[in-house]
């Protein structure tokens, strides 16, 4: 799969994004990594792993990890309440479960209004960050997710 | 290009299938004599190989299959009889189609010397086409032979010209035929199809067989596991729901409708999760082809005289144990042929046939495929095992003393065993039957031995129907539930703290006198374990585990029973620093950890050793 | 001339040949090509129609290539269909057989896409005479 930035600049100047935050912050990946949205569920934890490796879960039979994005992007710990939810994304093939504090909506945003160069107040992060969207009097940062936990990228 | 490496690719792995199943032909052949439709399957083989490496450019197999195939001709047109020095040459350019097929595979470049063996295919051939032939009416007159054999290129030349020749003839010719031909055609055609249901009886792979399969990813066949375990949690929850109506509204007439239809639906949720399961497994034949050869080659270089029997070669089991027990069960054959039977001299004097059998049978036992490899030959001497084991420093003389005819028989799986001084070639190198048991163990099977003195030796391998099941020990730690596989547990115990000795910083207990290392499985899993740590409490629970030399224990807070349970993959997750080799789902729909216990052993004693 | 979609079987039991075979047709312009695995599986897709040339394989289990032939002139509804035999060897009895059966040419593994061109566009022209 060619990585996000490729996919989003040939999507024909709209982008569809899912929009979700972790604390005050609002975060979109693209919708096209995105197969569902799902409650907090039993997480069982995985023995030796990384903090950020929040454990697994059982999606309809299969057993597929779940990632802390608080702990990946170094945020204060949370606990999780009613909002949280788990976004499962598959990200080159392998399928993934993303811990969230709120998913907000699908958004039709167009192409320019993403700016490439981070704000400095994400710079620890930027490695995963593929560009801002500004949008009214929102900002909305972009997760590469091929970066975040492509292959190649050890969990 | 890459179009070219597909077919290239294919044709490979299509021409090794093609070997692996004429070759066993060339033991029947030798066996029954002439048989036209076992020579015919043979040429036809060598024929295609041919064909298509011609397209491919590959010289030297076209020209290994070429000879071959020259020879099978003479032996359907019955103008040579067939003879063991045919046979070794054609089996020996099976091999050498075989290792150049793996130079192609590779893509190393590298060349092998093939004209010794085409020169001895030619000489073999030229040899038996000076003998007589038993029938002479297929004798033709000379001349005619001889612009057969000859070399490639003039026939090549004739071939040009007489296809221009054709061409011509064709033009003349009407299409349509006379009634006559039609009339041999039809009774030829009949003819054949009866050969074909005769040789449909005899080999259980016939192209008909083929024909009706599917190929198909298994990565597919995966995913419809892995409904059906969600179909049979569904099921899990409403059996659940169902006895509490039960109990709640039991004068309700559609109680009793319900309780029913929960209970078919629990019967055919079991029978889907068979019958998927059944999709992954293919019969075991697939891997029996070479051992008529194999036995063969090494009985005639013994001098012995060895008769291999199958039973129950359409026997299925999972695509991971065919892909993992040839390994063993050569070991064991080659076990057979070297110690179990005698020399012909010997068995004569015995008073029995100078020619031993070995009888390799596989059937289904429950949840498990047994495969029973016997011999009757000399049977194991169990004195002279523990005698061995003593000298050898595997075995105290009590142990030895106390130990009855079947123990001893195991002696043979202990680690560094061999009871010949010098390892031959053939069964040698080093390598003992331990090695058939750790094989076997990995597939979570296991082996054992029983043996009559002077009547015999029989193998016994267990392995599970699948790989993708196995039994496990349910343990809680720290209040979170693990599966730990079942095959390499020796025993569980136990034992109060007191009993837990510490030497040198490392934990250990005192089993029957044999100091094993212990330890705590709460500390192995981190800090990361579920839930809260209990206090050490005063019992502890062990499970000893055994992998082939190295002992342990691992102490658990408490062993909540055996489960058979379903692997799943973890995709996704490095596993290989977690002491998890994947996890299953229990019924009330919940994850648990399967526990790695070949990378805890690995871990532990490397660290000894540093 | 032949009409490049025109539909092709291909049959021979090795898959690589058919393989080949097709990449072949390919090449040459021929795209639309179904395969079967013997004679016998030949014989009854063929009886589904629309097939415009058979190249078919000698050695085949089950029905090989000139049994197929056979098979194929003596039923009222396929005998028209034009059959390309594939062979390794040019034994002259063998090819005495296939013409006397009616085969419409044959060629000589291994060919090469513009012999296969040749020999199949050999056929057209006289078939259309």
């Amino acid at each position: 799969m060619a990585n996000t930035t490729v996919s989003l600049s040939e999507s024909k100047e709209i982008l569809q994004l899912v929009t979700f935050t972790l604390g005050t912050e609002e975060y979109a990946i693209d919708i096209l990594n995105v197969q569902e949205i799902n409650r907090i569920t039993e997480i069982t934890k995985v023995p030796n792993s990384p903090d950020y490796v929040e454990g697994v879960i059982n999606l309809r039979g299969k057993v597929i990890p779940v990632i802390n994005l608080r702990r990946k992007f170094n945020f204060e710990q949370k606990v999780t309440d009613d909002n949280s939810r788990i976004i499962i994304v598959e990200i080159q093939g392998v399928t993934n479960g993303l811990v969230v504090d709120s998913v907000l909506e699908v958004l039709r945003i167009p192409l320019d209004s993403v700016e490439d160069t981070p704000p400095m107040s994400v710079e620890l992060n930027s490695h995963f960050i593929s560009g801002i969207a500004k949008l009214d009097n929102r900002l909305i940062i972009l997760i590469e997710l091929d970066k975040l936990m492509g292959k190649g990228v050890t969990l | 290009m890459d179009d070219m490496n597909e077919i290239i690719n294919e044709f490979i792995t299509e021409a090794m299938e093609s070997l692996d199943k004429i070759e066993p032909l060339f033991v029947e052949l030798e066996k029954k004599g002439h048989d036209a439709d076992l020579v015919n399957e043979i040429f036809r083989s060598m024929h295609t190989i041919k064909g298509a490496a011609g397209f491919l450019g590959f010289q030297s197999i076209v020209d290994v299959a070429h000879s071959s195939e020259n020879i099978m001709k003479k032996l359907r047109d019955r103008d040579i009889s067939l003879s063991t020095e045919l046979i070794d040459v054609i089996l020996k350019s099976i091999d050498m189609l075989r290792l150049l097929l793996g130079h192609q595979q590779a893509k190393d470049g590298v060349e092998e010397n093939i004209s010794g063996l085409i020169n001895d295919l030619e000489s073999v051939l030229q040899k038996a086409l000076e003998q007589p032939v038993p029938s002479p009416s297929a004798t033709d007159e000379p001349a005619e032979e001889k612009s057969v054999d000859s070399k490639a290129d003039i026939s090549n030349g004739e071939e040009i010209s007489s296809q221009k020749q054709v061409d011509e003839n064709i033009h003349e010719k009407e299409v349509g035929h006379d009634n006559s031909l039609l009339q041999s055609g039809e009774a030829a055609t009949a003819q054949r199809s009866l050969a074909d249901e005769q040789a449909s009886c005899e080999l259980p792979a016939t192209n008909k067989e083929i024909a009706k399969n599917l190929r198909v990813d298994v990565n597919r066949i995966d995913k419809v596991m892995d409904l059906a375990g969600e179909v049979v949690l569904v099921r899990n929850r409403l059996m659940n729901i169902s006895h509490y109506f039960n109990q709640k509204y039991s004068d309700d007439p559609l109680t009793e409708t319900l309780m029913e239809s929960v209970s078919f639906l629990d019967r055919v949720t079991s029978d889907m999760q068979l019958a998927v399961m059944k999709i992954r497994m293919q019969p075991i034949n697939k891997i029996l082809g070479k051992f008529p050869r194999f036995v063969r080659d090494m009985s005639a270089s013994l001098n012995k005289d060895v008769a291999l029997h199958i039973k129950g070669e359409g026997t299925e089991v999972d695509k991971s144990v065919i892909e993992n027990i040839s390994d063993p069960l050569t070991h064991i054959l080659r076990n057979a042929i070297d110690h179990g039977i005698e020399s012909p001299d010997e068995r004569s004097a015995k008073g029995k046939s100078p020619a031993g059998n070995i009888l390799i049978n596989i059937y289904q036992k429950g949840n498990q495929v047994v495969i029973d490899v016997s011999d009757d030959g000399k049977g194991l001497d169990t004195d002279r095992l523990k005698q061995k084991a003593i000298e050898k420093g595997i075995l105290s003389m009590e142990e030895a003393d106390k130990m009855t005819d079947d123990n001893a028989s195991d002696i043979i799986f202990m680690p560094g065993f061999s009871t010949r001084d010098t390892a031959n070639e053939l069964s040698g190198r080093g390598v003992g039957m331990d090695v058939v048991k750790t094989n076997v163990s990995l597939l979570n099977g296991y082996v054992e031995v029983r043996s009559d003195r002077d009547r015999g030796t029989t193998f016994r391998i267990c392995i599970p129907l699948t790989l993708a099941i196995i039994q496990a020990l349910m343990v809680e730690v720290s209040g979170s539930k693990y599966a730990i596989p079942l095959s390499p547990i020796e025993e569980t115990l136990q034992v109060s703290s007191a009993q837990i000795k510490n030497v040198n910083g490392q934990q250990v207990i005192v089993i029957r006198d044999r100091v094993c290392p212990l330890f705590e499985l709460k500390n192995l899993l981190g800090e990361n374990g579920n839930g809260n740590g209990k206090e050490d409490s005063e019992q502890k629970y062990l499970v000893v585990i055994s992998m082939g030399e190295k002992r342990f224990c691992v102490a658990v807070d408490n062993l909540l029973g055996q489960e058979e349970v379903v692997i799943k993959a973890l995709d996704g997750i490095d596993t290989s620093s977690t002491y998890v080799l994947g996890a299953t789902i229990t019924g009330d729909g919940k994850v648990v950890f399967i526990l790695d216990v070949n990378s805890m052993s690995r871990n532990f004693f490397e660290i000894a050793k540093g | 001339m032949s009409d490049p979609n025109m539909k092709i079987l291909v049959v021979d039991d090795f898959s690589t040949m058919r393989r080949i075979v097709k990449n072949l047709l390919r090449q040459i312009g021929y795209e639309n090509v179904e395969e079967a695995e013997d004679g016998a599986q030949a014989y009854s897709r063929l009886q589904n129609g629309g097939f415009g040339l058979v190249i078919s394989d000698w050695n085949m289990p089950n029905m090989n290539g000139l049994d197929l032939l056979k098979k194929v002139r003596s039923d009222p509804d396929l005998k028209e269909i034009p059959i390309l035999m594939v062979t390794a060897e040019a034994e002259k009895e063998r090819v005495i057989a296939a013409i006397q059966a009616g085969v419409n040419n044959y060629v000589v593994k291994p060919f090469t896409g513009e012999i296969l061109k040749e020999k199949i566009e050999n056929i057209f022209d006289k078939v259309n005479i």
